[in-house]
């Protein structure tokens, strides 16, 4: 399985400019596997923006800027030229990719997980402005780009075969989630990749709403056994069937979102269910055990908020779990080691509590690893003895 | 026999002595009277004493569960009863007045039993009225008991699930805890 490995985010741009680079996203987006994530954060590894002084960067940060058509970027720039297009874009992305990739692992500090800074435009776009992107990993090496990019639309370029595909029209999208009038904004479609497994997309589509404080609708039509609406205004979904009993492993599922005018009624009935149990639900089957691709797989995290324990569908070694990063930070290894819990179920916990917003980051990315794991075989003292673990027996649990 | 005696404390109203019963393996041993307060709680009857219920593990465990009044005059139970408690399942009724006031005289109370055990926040009668958000209540926690990191669940007193959630969380909590600080000369 590929995990994404880069994030870009979108500064200062005009509403009409992020949505152009938002839909030449959404092109590669509904093409390729995904290898950039676009996030509402300042911790992003590229971030877009649209003029020189549009902020200060780290200097782990690639800085790209919206440029004229006889306009060139600075000496330490990379430029987009507008009016933008995919073409444009990957060249970007690629320059960016091979930047970051030269750049030593511990420099980066990559993205933390906490919720981002909202950026000052953030409501004046639609959500078409908040998606993702992507780029193979395995694009040819190419100088990052100043001038010329290396995709050139004449057909000798090894992506052509996908640059072909993103000519064709795109499908109709029609809305039929909600039971009042569709809302004004279009509301991209985001499809499954089979490699990260098929909640994965959905996963990512919904840490963006969370990170963006996203006042926006959401669908999620899981194959043919049931749909979910997600009203983030709310905090709150409805779904066709109990989402316990929603497949772990489905053939597929679609997420669409729209972002509703500021007087829309709710799209079902409230207070509906707590959002944090679809999150935790998705959160927990995405990526198939594997780091959620925002996730650097040796942070360590602690809990900054118990998850409502009644509302969501735990396993008992959660709990454990969740008291243990309470506690202290831990990477995923180190708690199922801990706690004699399987390290599955841990990188599954932390990827839903930071999908669910429960998580800060240790500072101290480049800290040596802990051994807590037992031999072999054996469970740590903590697992088997102690009033939870006989409790736990009392109970049948 | 190891015994380890769980308080359970709140408002009058909240759910106490039916939480017990939702745990006890016993009858649960309860002095109630008459309820001349209405205003505070619309029932007929409240505890004033104690209740008492017990959950017995092997030979080796007993879980005592103790139920205290919830009206401040009978205060002097409360502190009898937590220098011998290793944890407290604090329930708040969403529907009282100000649940988030009562939270902070509750924590004012009883916080040091966070620091020597633990503590967990069951919120009933959410199906009622919402009431304040789970964030609320965490947010008036970190102000009672900053740097504290207490589970707050809603919870329906009635449920013997809900309530061994919160037991069970109360004293994963605890022994989570323990187990951080011994590991903590390694993970920090």
């Amino acid at each position: 399985m590929r995990s994404t490995t880069y994030t870009m985010s979108l500064v200062n741009l005009a509403p009409g400019q992020r949505a152009a680079i938002a839909e030449a996203f959404e092109t590669l987006t509904a093409e390729c596997s995904p290898g950039w994530l676009m996030l509402d954060t300042e911790g992003a590894d590229l971030m877009i923006v649209g003029s020189p002084s549009a902020g200060s960067w780290q200097e782990h940060q690639l800085v790209a800027r919206l440029i004229g058509e006889n306009e060139l970027p600075g000496p330490s720039e990379l430029g987009l030229r507008s009016p933008v297009s995919v073409i444009g874009l990957m060249n970007l992305l690629e320059a960016a990719r091979r930047r970051l990739a030269a750049l030593a692992p511990p420099v980066r500090s990559g993205l933390q997980v906490k919720r981002a800074v909202p950026l000052p435009d953030r409501h004046e776009t639609s959500f078409a402005g908040s998606s993702f992107a992507a780029m193979p990993s395995e694009a040819p090496a190419r100088p990052a780009m100043a001038g010329p990019g290396p995709y050139a639309e004449d057909g000798s370029m090894p992506w052509r075969a996908q640059l072909d595909a993103l000519r064709k029209p795109a499908p109709s999208q029609t809305s039929q989630f909600l039971s009042h009038p569709a809302p004004p904004f279009a509301a991209p479609v985001s499809r499954g990749d089979p490699a990260l497994g098929a909640w994965a997309e959905t996963a990512l589509t919904l840490y963006s709403i969370m990170q963006n404080s996203a006042p926006v609708i959401a669908e999620i039509s899981i194959a043919s056994n049931a749909l979910v609406q997600a009203d983030f205004r709310y905090r709150a979904f409805s779904s066709t069937a109990p989402i316990e009993e929603l497949p772990a492993a489905p053939r597929q599922v679609t997420i669409r979102t729209v972002s509703p005018p500021p007087d829309w009624p709710p799209s079902f009935a409230l207070p509906g269910q707590p959002l944090d149990k679809l999150l935790w639900f998705v959160g927990y089957n995405a990526f198939d055990g594997a780091p959620a691709p925002w996730l650097h797989p040796e942070d360590r995290y602690r809990l900054q908020r118990w998850p409502n324990f009644t509302e969501i569908a735990y396993q008992l070694d959660h709990m454990r779990m969740t008291a243990m990063i309470g506690n202290a930070y831990m990477n995923p290894r180190e708690l199922a080691g801990a706690c004699g819990a399987p390290f599955d179920s841990a990188q599954r916990m932390i990827n839903a509590y930071s999908l669910m917003g429960l998580l800060q980051t240790s500072p101290q990315v480049s800290a040596p690893p802990v051994a807590l794991s037992p031999p072999p075989g054996q469970e740590p003292p903590a697992a088997k003895a102690g009033l939870f673990a006989r409790l736990r027996q009392k109970f049948g649990l | 026999m190891a015994e380890h005696i769980i308080l359970f404390a709140g408002p009058m109203g909240a759910g106490k002595t039916t939480a017990i019963r939702s745990l006890s393996e016993i009858e649960v041993v309860s002095t109630e009277a008459a309820n001349t307060d209405r205003e505070t709680a619309d029932k007929d009857t409240t505890t004033v004493a104690l209740d008492y219920g017990e959950i017995t593990i092997g030979d080796e465990d007993k879980v005592r569960l103790y139920g205290i009044p919830g009206q401040r005059r009978f205060d002097f139970m409360w502190s009898v009863l937590k220098e011998r408690a290793m944890g407290l399942v604090l329930l708040l009724n969403a529907d009282a007045a100000a649940p988030l006031a009562q939270l902070t005289e509750f924590l004012e109370e009883f916080g040091d039993l966070h620091r020597t055990g633990g503590v967990v926040v069951g919120i009933t009668r959410t199906d009622v009225t919402a009431g304040p958000s789970l964030a609320d209540y965490a947010r008036t926690i970190e102000a009672a008991l900053p740097g504290s990191l207490v589970p707050v669940f809603t919870v329906d007193a009635r449920s013997g699930a809900h309530m061994r959630t919160c037991l069970l969380s109360l004293i994963a909590n605890i022994e989570m805890r323990s187990l951080s600080g011994a590991l903590t000369g390694q993970v920090a």
